[in-house]
């Protein structure tokens, strides 16, 4: 009897064991499958007199082969960050498109409005050469304004795919919930539930790419699952969820994940988050697009500014006070959404050329005291300038050409204000002038060389610019003496300095000064002058159109703009673009290696787990064979047992 | 566990994604070909991006220049024509002051003889005031004085009461200077676009006897010759005077228009210096763009024909290593 259960049991032992590799043949491209592989046993023998005979053999389990813990955390945490650079990588080459080079470039449309002044410097009694500066500014604001608003649009996309993102989240923890949950119910009955393994580090593995998480093994042979270091998103049967909600600060543009269990909900700093989609979007949106803003802004407000400046430092074809060309929204603090107070903060451009890519925090350290923190590189500043410890100052404030001061209403210890100057202005710049003669071409200042002067000495020159907010109508002309060929005396009231040397051909820098406004002119005079003579300095009489007909002295000043160093002390206002694509380009650029040296370490990965735990067909043929084998001389082996069996039998007959 | 092991699914997987990458960047230097261009986004070379954003900036500028070089040039050569044409006024001028100072000559030839010089002193005055192509006088110096009244010109006749001075001034025209007086200096890469005519014509005081050395213009030196032709009853001595001193007044106008033309002469040529220049820096800043942003059409061929080749391989290779199978073998 012992020998017909040997066979039979090895019969029914090799067709489950071809069973099994039916299983693995049939699952060879079933993603995050692992190879099983039945584990045989001998049964054990009994001794009958001379000896142990064996009973036969029997299957111990099936297991997964191949399935290495290590190997697949691995898969995961690589194939995690590369998505989240990957994510980040394609935003951003949206945001590239963007910023296009060449003749179609923001640079092309910079360069030909302010290269248009050179026509009304030509001729600025030409209403079509004013008309064209107009038209030139008006496209480069549109293209600026444009520009935001498509990175705006992108930016609501990655917000709309991070809710997306969430919502995966979600779902596959609740899927690791239900399995772990199946898991523990099949735990007691000894044998590996394999396949539902293998589901959940497949659920695992796809979570794994949305956000970056941590496992950890209970001995119930469930598997809990972290989030951000330490948050629990399943614990058991039991499953947390994510959220995408709008930051604190800034929240039209930036996003906040949530943490929520139950009733309880949690800030997840971005820092935390590791990496995932979810990472890649959240850096992308609070980082990449609004720097990019503040890059793109910083040249809408440092232009605006500089161009204004110089329009109100001339006459108009009508002779009045030249008005500002561009303009802004007015440029003001964003209230966080949980303030106490109500305070408002309002900001106006002290220093066109200090002005950095950045967006600033500013926190109430008491009713009356704030600090200020700089968004782009995290430093605070002291009254002074930029350090690491936050002090207390109070407003107003000037710091990176920016003067930010208090408007109104009452503020409490803590409340915060998010300033972004710069995306502000980018999103609002526009052509305030409507008639091609509101452009201040001609100069205010006037120049005369006395009567009775006997020297050589003759006007080539003179620009001026005001410093602060209003021309100061300079009430007194300044007269000039010379008190040596080599030395001129200035009097008139606000004049500085008194005394100049003569530098000819050469631009010489006075000052008038009236309270808070200063007008820097710069005078060039050329021949030999003598002791004695005179030159004065007035302004042009105003609303006469008369006086302005032919002078283009501001358009040529407003030429001179363009090699006005502008951005962070190098670059100049017709460069402006490359200091607006240049930070970007950095960024894609990185964002682009990174993405391709993750992509190749979580191939690398996946290559070495997979290579251990997917399924070799040849080997499974060799297997195949092999156990057809075994069956094939089970089969034969009870053969062999019926037929002396038979003969027993016959031998009774 | 082994080392040598290869999982079917995957090492399809993986051949496809290699694949794939072949394929994409074949399609990426196919792109950069039919492009022509190696940098086609900034974050292609973030370097060479910004440069070539600075050559194109150049060249925008250089365009600009041009433009205004032109505008210049058209009115230098406008002011250079006129005052060759008032050189031959003056001279015509001081040929008749020296006639005019024939003892032998009556009074009505003397009378014709000034009205052939009023007829040029008001030729004079016009062509000072000529203006270009725009409207603006081409002789205004830096701009027009708004506290003299006039019309919109460069010199504007008026009249001061006669002062009776026998010798000077007695007729009471004047000629006065209403622009501003002072010479834009031409730069390396612009021309002015006028003159400062006070130094040309001259300045007559705006009020008072016309008197004082430094205070003579042109059509003051014109307007003694032909006060004195006109009045029959001046002495031959004062006479002789006034002729001889709008002659020397006439020659050191001319010395002044000459210096003028000297100038303007001297500028055309820069003109045409600059511009060549200018052609040349336009020149330099393509070729500049150009290499940092065009593609090497030898260098991007030949890559093109080694992605070309690997991606061949790459799919003949997977063709013969997809039909080895353990199974093949099994009948």
């Amino acid at each position: 009897m012992s020998a017909l259960n040997i066979a039979t049991r090895a019969l029914t032992t090799n067709q489950a064991v071809l069973q099994v590799i039916g299983h693995n043949i049939a699952n060879a491209n079933t993603e995050g499958y692992t190879r099983q592989r039945v584990e045989l046993q001998a049964v054990p023998g009994q001794q009958l007199g001379g000896g142990y005979f064996g009973k036969g053999v029997q299957i111990e389990t099936v297991a997964r082969i191949g399935y290495d813990a290590f190997l697949t955390r691995e898969s995961n945490s690589t194939r995690s960050a590369a998505a989240a650079e990957a994510t980040r990588y394609q935003y951003l080459q949206n945001v590239e498109s963007l910023f296009p080079l060449g003749t179609g470039s923001l640079g092309t449309l910079l360069n030909n409005a302010l290269n248009a002044w050179v026509d009304v410097a030509s001729s600025p009694n030409d209403s079509t050469a004013r008309q064209v500066v107009l038209d030139q500014f008006d496209a480069l604001a549109s293209r600026i304004r444009d520009t935001f608003e498509r990175t705006q649009e992108i930016g609501a996309s990655a917000r709309l795919q991070a809710d997306g993102v969430a919502k995966e989240v979600n779902r596959l923890a609740q899927a690791i919930a239900s399995i772990n949950d199946a898991i523990a119910r099949v735990q007691g009955s000894g044998a590996p539930p394999n396949d539902l393994l293998d589901q959940r580090d497949r659920l695992i593995a796809q979570l794994g790419e949305q956000v970056q998480v941590t496992t950890l093994r209970a001995d119930d042979g469930t598997l809990s699952v972290f989030v951000a270091g330490s948050l629990p998103l399943v614990l058991g049967s039991q499953a947390s969820q994510l959220r995408i909600d709008r930051a604190d600060l800034d929240g039209d543009r930036q996003l906040q994940v949530q943490f929520v269990q139950g009733s309880s909900v949690y800030d997840i700093p971005e820092p935390f988050l590791g990496a995932g989609k979810l990472k890649g979007l959240v850096d992308f949106v609070n980082d990449d697009l609004v720097q990019t803003q503040a890059e793109l802004g910083r040249l809408a407000l440092a232009l605006s500014e500089t161009v204004n400046r110089q329009q109100r430092s001339g006459l108009n074809a009508r002779g009045e006070p030249g008005a500002d060309l561009l303009n802004l929204s007015p440029l003001t603090g964003t209230a966080a959404t949980g303030n106490a107070g109500n305070a408002q903060l309002a900001m106006t451009v002290a220093d066109a050329a200090a002005l950095k890519a950045s967006d600033y925090v500013v926190t109430y350290a008491s009713a009356t005291t704030v600090t200020v923190q700089r968004a782009s590189d995290g430093a605070y500043f002291d009254g002074t300038q930029w350090g690491t410890t936050a002090t207390a100052l109070a407003l107003p404030q000037t710091f990176d050409g920016l003067s930010l001061a208090q408007t109104g209403g009452a503020a409490v210890a803590g409340d915060r204000f998010y300033l972004r100057p710069a995306a502000d202005a980018a999103r609002s710049l526009r052509v305030a002038l409507a008639s091609p003669a509101e452009l201040a071409a001609a100069s205010r200042l006037s120049m005369q060389a006395g009567v009775g002067n006997t020297g050589q000495a003759a006007f080539q020159g003179v620009s001026a610019v005001v410093d602060g907010a209003a021309w100061p109508s300079p009430p007194q002309a300044a007269t000039l003496t010379f008190v040596a060929p080599g030395t001129f005396n200035i009097t008139g009231t606000g004049w500085a300095p008194a005394s100049v040397a003569y530098q000819p051909g050469q631009p010489m820098a006075l000052t008038f000064t009236d309270g808070v406004n200063t007008v820097q002119v710069d005078l060039v005079l050329r021949g030999a002058p003598a002791a004695g003579d005179t030159f004065t300095l007035s302004e042009f009489p105003l609303n006469d159109p008369n006086v302005v007909r032919y002078n283009a002295g501001n358009a040529q000043t407003m030429l001179a703009l363009r090699d006005r160093q502008m951005f962070d002390d190098s670059v100049t206002l017709s460069d402006g673009y490359v200091a607006v694509f240049s930070g970007l380009a950095s960024r894609v650029n990185e964002a682009k290696t990174r993405s391709a040296f993750t992509q190749a370490q979580a191939d690398d990965a996946e290559r070495r787990r997979a290579n251990q735990a997917g399924v070799n067909l040849d080997e499974e043929a060799a297997r195949l064979l092999q156990f057809q084998q075994a069956y094939q001389a089970s089969a034969k082996y009870l053969q062999t047992v019926q037929s002396i069996f038979d003969t027993l039998i016959a031998t009774f007959r | 566990m082994s080392n040598y092991r290869v999982s079917t699914a995957y090492s399809y997987d993986g051949t496809i994604n290699r694949l794939q990458q072949r394929q994409t960047e074949l399609a990426e230097q196919q792109d950069k070909l039919s492009s022509g261009k190696r940098v086609r986004r900034v974050s292609d070379d973030p370097a060479a991006a910004a440069l070539a954003e600075r050559e194109q900036a150049r060249t925008q500028r250089i365009q600009s220049d041009q433009r205004a070089l032109e505008a210049s040039r058209r009115s230098l050569e406008l002011a250079e024509s006129t005052l060759g044409t008032i050189t031959d006024l003056y001279q015509r001028a001081k040929e008749l002051i020296v006639r005019g100072g024939n003892g032998a000559l009556s009074a009505s030839d003397r009378q014709t003889i000034a009205e052939e010089l009023d007829g040029l002193r008001e030729r004079i005055l016009e062509l000072a005031n000529t203006k270009d192509t725009l409207g603006r006088p081409l002789f205004m110096g830096l701009g027009l004085n708004a506290a003299v009244a006039g019309p919109d010109q460069a010199f504007v006749e008026g009249s001061v009461p006669p002062s009776g001075n026998p010798l000077y001034g007695g007729d009471g025209r004047i000629v006065q200077w209403k622009g501003l007086s002072g010479q834009v200096a031409a730069t390396q890469s612009a021309l002015p676009l006028g003159l400062d005519g006070l130094a040309i014509f001259g300045e007559s005081p705006a009020t008072g006897p016309d008197a004082g050395a430094g205070f003579s213009s042109v059509w003051e030196a014109l307007d003694r010759a032909i006060f004195a032709l006109r009045d029959p009853a001046m002495t031959p001595g004062d006479f002789r005077l006034n002729l001889e001193q709008a002659s020397v007044e006439m020659g050191n106008r001319l010395d002044a228009l000459m210096s003028a033309r000297g100038q303007l002469g001297d500028w055309l040529n820069r003109a045409d210096q600059m511009e060549a220049a200018f052609q040349e820096r336009e020149n330099y800043h393509t070729a500049q763009q150009s290499e940092l942003t065009d593609l090497d059409m030898l260098e991007a061929i030949s890559r093109f024909q080694t992605l070309q080749l690997g991606y061949q391989a790459g799919l003949s290779s997977y063709a013969q290593v997809q039909r080895l199978s353990l199974f093949q073998y099994l009948a």
